[in-house]
């Protein structure tokens, strides 16, 4: 039996073994698929064919022939196949055909990373060195072809220019060093006939905004030239590829998606943890199955690669993984993540592909086209956040000829929840849409004043896709502001000796911080980390591990840039504490829904980190606290925010809900009661009224059920006197509160599902006290990106519209009070309130519904 | 202005530091009325020039210009087929606001001289503010556009670029792209590479032309930073020492091209005053792969009696060289046999290759190999000595083996 099939009988005996089966919710197996294979069409030139055929190509994908066809024939497409189908073919292909005709037809290629940039280069030579044409020749068009980014040194940065006709860079390098520099790029730019948006889906967000005003100027100056390239991209599976490249290029483009590469047989396994205690609704941890199953995978001799959510969760499984194989050799496990140094990554990537490295964890670094291969086995541990993320993780199993796992195991948040009981929801929906706003007015300022320095602007002269009136406007803004100046019915920059471009595109925060290893008096560059993460990754006495090595932070140095790490072998780690606060700058909209008044507006969230804990790595005790002094994080953005009307609040008293409960209050309650009420002098410690006739009640201020012991609950400190009437309103502010906690726990876990977006990208607060929102019992939702992406304006729109999905699934989840899959976890704040929330639900569904309460 | 705009704009932050540049444009325009010069309006704004006449009995360092007049002569340069005549000339020279060519830089002030029927003429335009530009770069074009070839030094990759990229920039159509460049840094580099190791502008005009600038003089690479202070401070002290220094570059271009014209033309008193002028055009022809011409030029060179003879020797090996490469190896042995009377241990090992590939006759070339090795304890380069000892040993073992067959 050779090895493949083993592993393949492995995996056939690991899914059907009785500990394992049991947490399998599904199973999505795809068929083994033949692939499509087409003829390397007639128009390609011969030599180029045979170059192909060389290196073992010797029929194109039916997906890679359409594209072809429609780049050939001057149209804009976008390739959307699968991983490792053979995307960049597609576009490699026709610049090639250009270059062995002899054609004058440049290309300009932009990747999202510089890395990507030079695996393409490396492409592009090896068919140029396997080309039958003589060695004069292959020189000759090699120097045409070049990566021309922010590491090309200085003194070939001109025969560059002056020899290209194939230019791979990235956004950042043409917005900063090829577009201010036009005029030297004239022989390029004069013939630019294709231009490349490889892996175009990471132009989301902020950056993607930014990348399309980068393009916006790119045209400006294609004008001069009188050129209109044509623009191939490819892309992961996206939900709306046609609509946002319409955004980011301002083009249509013709989509090419049904993928005809061959791919052996795959199945997904949808993993749930196994329950640790069903009543609190608590499961095993994902990263700890995820470190179970690689083990037993290592020892059958099967390579795997685990995704996990963040750079710090990588570090630490790698760090556990090799405490358990301590004493064996033969296995070797790494991790992969940002801010590892470019040639750390080429090595681990390569080392992962030859099979060197048993284990690779990553976090979603490696989802890009770095190409290591398909693989035999991916593990999800945690739901990545997007179906678009998850389609591309799971893609990175697959052969084109032999059998591959993917499993996702899922965490205890209710998007993971949600999931894995629904496994459909991956595959009948489509992926999220990447969403971008060019017009962002922060972003579309900074740009069309870089444009106005790389070329005047003619009067009517449209910037994009804005039209006339509305860039005038921004260019009068900018005379004003003392930027511009007009003159003969063209926009000016001021003084262009005075111009600093120095925005970047894929930050909004600032600066990136060298890692700097000073162990041993060393002075050694061993990453990078931006700003903003740096603040509470990297901050002053921090433990952080890097290549799963533990560094101490010895000094954390804005002046220069650097962060001073010490190798350390502590046992423990850091936290970070971060206080953050929140101020409504502008309400813009409002409306009410019968009973419900629905908000949106602008916000401004400080973030701060106020000090970090000291946790031991094995107990994850507490073993020390520290106050820091570090700079604020300001995020203006939008948001959304309700409160729960009094209509509402009344109605739960009415309904006397609060009685609902009922309680064990323990053998000697009474004893207690009457201490109480005489500790109290039979005075309602809320209102002062003294007992008449009636009996004070006695109220928990935290409730039972958070208890261990009955005696805990019933301590003294814990029990106070009121009036039945200050009780009820006491009971009914902890149950709305209880309530309101797992609302907003909901919105902030379940919502991402409905608006398309990841769970990092909005943020929800719980307004209770009236401290932001100028409304007790207020919710309020953020988008966590600066100067917002229309997340919150979509929820605030459609509100109404995933009320009833909530409320299905904490009426379907199986726990008792609450837990982390459904409301959140019983704890202080959010005192577990499956009931409440319900009600609190079902009230609000009703209130806007035009029910009477 | 919409105020709803305004506002969003001033939440956002997104603009600052821009009084200041607002305010020296209204400082500056009062003090520079002290500049002497002339203020004219074209349709695309105003701008500013200052205007010079260098009569013909001017004067400049060892070159009087008395012989540059009537301007019809017809001027060459070395090893360029097509000749001009001066009238056709305009001499450039820019100052600008930054040192290399990347996009922003501009010329703040241009300057440019021709030569009228009985007079030099020059024209420095200045940048009051730098919103001049569009309407200087108009009259430059107009200007231009009077003569067929521009004259500069280092203009082809400095001054050139940076006013196309501003003609291009402001959308101002021009011809000047497809005017005939003569950059005479590639004449002074080609001609006195061997004679002085400096061949900025500066150290060319004071070894060639024996000119020397006044204190006014302020060095070209500070002009950024002081037209940068300028802007702020509305001060013309220092600017005034830069149009000092651009007039002299815009005067020392005319009166260098008289030099390398007359070099062209093979004035004899260059080559005597320059004795390795001979030697650097030989250099140039050889690099053309012009044999014949090289040859001669190397001849010329060695006929010098004052050639000193580390030259003469460089002479003889490269004449040899290219006797070697087209294939007349009698007369190369010739130059070889000079150049080893030199003390050259090259060409000695070369001697002995011919001996040994060519004419098999490998006594000989062990004899060579041994002479080789005694003028070898001569030389003082260690580093070299050790190569090529290591060579000749290696050459001198396989002769002796071929020897004994």
């Amino acid at each position: 039996m050779s090895k493949d099939s083993q592993i393949n009988s492995f995996f056939d005996k690991w899914v059907h073994s009785e500990n394992i089966s049991e947490n399998i919710t599904h199973i999505q197996t795809k068929n083994i698929f033949y692939g499509d294979f087409r003829e390397i069409p007639a128009f390609i030139n011969s030599e180029l064919i045979i170059s192909l055929q060389k290196i073992g190509i010797n029929s194109l994908y039916s997906h890679q022939l359409q594209a072809i066809k429609l780049i050939i024939s001057g149209k804009n497409a976008v390739l959307t196949t699968g991983p490792s189908s053979g995307k960049s073919l597609a576009y490699t292909l026709p610049i090639l055909n250009a270059l062995y005709q002899n054609e004058k037809s440049n290309a300009l290629l932009l990747f999202p990373t510089k890395a990507l940039a030079y695996d393409q280069l490396i492409h592009f030579k090896e068919y140029i060195d396997n080309s039958r044409n003589n060695n004069l020749w292959k020189k000759d068009v090699s120097k045409k072809i070049s990566v021309y980014d922010g590491d090309t040194p200085k003194e070939f940065r001109s025969s560059i220019r002056k020899n290209a006709q194939v230019i791979l860079t990235n956004p950042d390098m043409l917005h900063v060093g090829i577009l201010p520099n036009h005029f030297l790029w004239e022989n390029f730019f004069e013939n630019l006939k294709f231009i490349v948006l490889d892996e175009a889906h990471i132009y989301h967000g902020i950056f993607g905004s930014h990348v399309a005003n980068v393009i916006r100027r790119l045209k400006r100056i294609l004008s001069l030239y009188n050129q209109k390239p044509v623009y191939i991209c490819t892309s992961a599976t996206i939900g709306n590829p046609i609509e946002f490249l319409r955004k980011l290029v301002e083009e249509e483009f013709e989509l090419v998606s049904e993928d005809g590469s061959p791919q052996g047989r795959k199945q997904i396994v949808f993993y749930n943890p196994p329950l640790l205690n069903e009543e609190l609704g608590i499961r095993k941890n994902s990263n700890q199955e995820a470190l179970k199953i690689v083990n037993e995978f290592l020892e059958n001799g099967v390579q795997s690669l685990v995704f996990q959510g963040t750079r710090k969760e990588v570090e630490k499984s790698l760090k556990k993984l090799k405490e358990q194989n301590e004493n064996t050799k033969e296995y070797f496990s790494a991790a992969y993540r940002s801010g590892y140094l470019a040639n750390d990554r080429r090595k681990l990537e390569e080392d992962f592909r030859s099979g060197k490295i048993n284990v690779l964890f990553s976090t979603n670094a490696l989802e890009l086209g770095v190409d290591i291969g398909g693989l035999k086995c991916v593990i999800l541990s945690g739901y990545p956040g997007s179906i678009s993320s998850t389609l591309q993780q799971i893609g990175r199993a697959g052969r084109k000829q032999s059998e591959a796992l993917a499993i996702l195991i899922a965490g205890i948040d209710p998007i993971d929840q949600y999931i894995i009981k629904r496994p459909e929801y991956l595959f009948i929906n489509n992926p999220e849409k990447a969403i971008i706003n060019p017009d962002n007015l922060n972003i579309l300022l900074e740009h069309l004043k870089i444009s106005l320095y790389e070329l005047s602007i003619l009067e009517g002269e449209k910037f994009g896709n804005l039209d006339w009136e509305q860039t005038k406007v921004y260019l009068e803004l900018l005379i004003e502001n003392g930027f511009a100046r007009k003159s003969n019915n063209k926009y000016l920059i001021f003084d262009s000796s005075k111009f600093l471009n120095g925005i970047s595109l894929r930050n909004l925060t600032g600066n990136t911080l060298k890692l700097v290893d000073i162990t041993n008096d060393n002075h050694r560059i061993i990453g990078e980390i931006d700003y903003a993460s740096s603040l509470w990754m990297v901050h002053p006495n921090a433990i952080y591990l890097h290549l799963g090595v533990q560094y101490v932070v010895k000094n954390l140095n804005f002046a220069t840039n650097e962060v001073l790490l010490e190798e350390s072998n502590v046992d423990y780690f850091t936290e970070p504490k971060i206080e953050k606060t929140y101020e409504i700058i502008e309400q813009i909209k409002s409306k009410s829904i019968n009973n419900l008044d629905l908000f949106f507006g602008k916000i401004k969230v400080t973030q701060t980190v106020i000090g970090y804990k000291e946790i031991l790595w094995d107990s994850h005790q507490k073993i020390s606290e520290d106050v820091l002094e570090l700079p604020e994080i300001i995020l203006d953005t939008e948001a959304f925010w309700f409160y729960i009307p009094d209509s509402i609040k009344n109605e739960l008293i009415n309904e006397k809900f609060v009685l609902n409960y009922k309680n064990d209050y323990g053998p000697e309650w009474n004893k207690y009661k009457n201490l109480i009420r005489k500790r109290d002098n039979y005075t309602c410690q809320h209102c002062g009224i003294q007992e008449n006739n009636t009996v004070h009640h006695i109220h928990h201020k935290k409730p039972i059920k958070l208890f261990e012991s009955i005696e805990e609950a019933n301590h003294p400190s814990n029990l106070v006197t009121l009036c039945a009437k200050c009780h009820r309103l006491a009971e009914i502010q902890v149950k709305v509160r209880s309530g309101m906690a797992g609302l907003s726990y909901l919105l902030k876990t379940l919502s991402p599902i409905f608006i398309l977006c990841g769970p990092e990208d909005i943020d929800v607060i719980l307004d209770s006290k009236n401290e932001i929102t100028g409304f007790e019992n207020s919710i309020l939702i953020y988008d966590n990106i600066s100067y917002g992406l229309g997340l919150s304006w979509e929820l605030y729109n459609n509100f109404t519209m995933i009320l009833p999905e909530m409320l299905m699934h904490v009426k379907e989840c199986g726990c008792h009070y609450g837990c982390p899959s459904c409301v959140g976890p019983v704890s202080d704040e959010g005192y577990g309130g499956k009931e409440e929330t319900i009600r609190l639900l079902e009230l609000i569904m009703d209130s806007i519904n035009g029910y009477r309460i | 202005m919409d105020t709803e705009y305004k506002k969003k704009l001033e939440s956002l932050g997104v603009y600052f530091g821009s009084k200041e540049l607002i305010q020296f444009k209204s400082i500056n325009r009062k003090k520079t009325k002290n500049l002497s010069g002339t203020r004219n309006v074209n349709s695309l704004g105003e701008y500013f020039y200052a205007e010079h006449q260098y009569p013909s009995n001017y004067i400049h360092g060892s070159i009087p210009f008395d012989q540059f007049f009537p301007p019809y002569s017809v001027y060459s340069t070395p090893e360029s087929e097509s000749s001009f005549e001066l009238k056709q000339c305009i001499f450039l020279d820019t100052e600008t606001t930054g040192l290399s060519t990347s996009g922003g830089s501009f010329a703040f002030m241009v300057g440019i001289g021709w030569f009228e029927e009985n007079h030099f003429a020059l024209r420095q335009y200045f940048l009051i503010s730098p919103d001049q530009e569009e309407a200087m770069l108009l009259d430059l074009e107009n200007q231009l556009a009077m003569h067929q070839n521009i004259v500069t030094y280092n203009g082809i990759s400095f001054d050139i670029p940076i006013l196309k990229s501003r003609f291009k920039y402001h959308r101002i159509p021009t011809t000047f792209v497809n005017k005939k460049q003569i950059d005479l840094l590639k004449y002074a580099r080609m001609l006195f590479r061997y004679q002085f190791d400096n061949r900025s502008l500066k150290n060319i005009e004071s070894k060639v032309l024996n000119f020397t600038r006044t204190e006014e003089e302020i060095p070209g690479y500070m002009a950024p930073v002081i037209y940068q202070d300028y802007l702020k401070t509305g001060e013309i002290q220092e600017i005034i020492g830069v149009f000092y220094h651009n007039e002299m570059d815009v005067i020392s271009l005319a009166a260098l091209l008289k030099i390398i014209n007359e070099i062209s033309h093979e004035a004899d008193s260059h080559f005597s005053t320059y004795e390795t002028l001979h030697y650097s055009l030989a250099r140039q022809f050889e690099r053309n792969r012009e044999y014949s011409k090289a040859i001669d030029y190397y001849s010329k060179a060695l006929n010098q009696p004052k050639l000193p003879d580390s030259l003469r020797c460089t002479c003889y090996l490269c004449m040899a060289s290219i006797y070697k490469k087209t294939n007349q190896i009698e007369k190369a042995m010739i130059f070889w046999e000079y150049a080893s009377e030199l003390g050259s241990i090259e060409s000695l090992i070369e001697i002995a290759k011919i001996f040994e590939h060519k004419i098999r006759n490998y006594e000989l070339a062990l004899d060579y190999c041994k002479k080789a090795i005694l003028f070898l304890e001569n030389d003082v380069n260690s580093m070299k000595r050790a190569v090529l000892e290591n060579q000749i040993d290696y050459r001198i073992e396989r002769l002796k083996a071929k020897g004994r067959l």
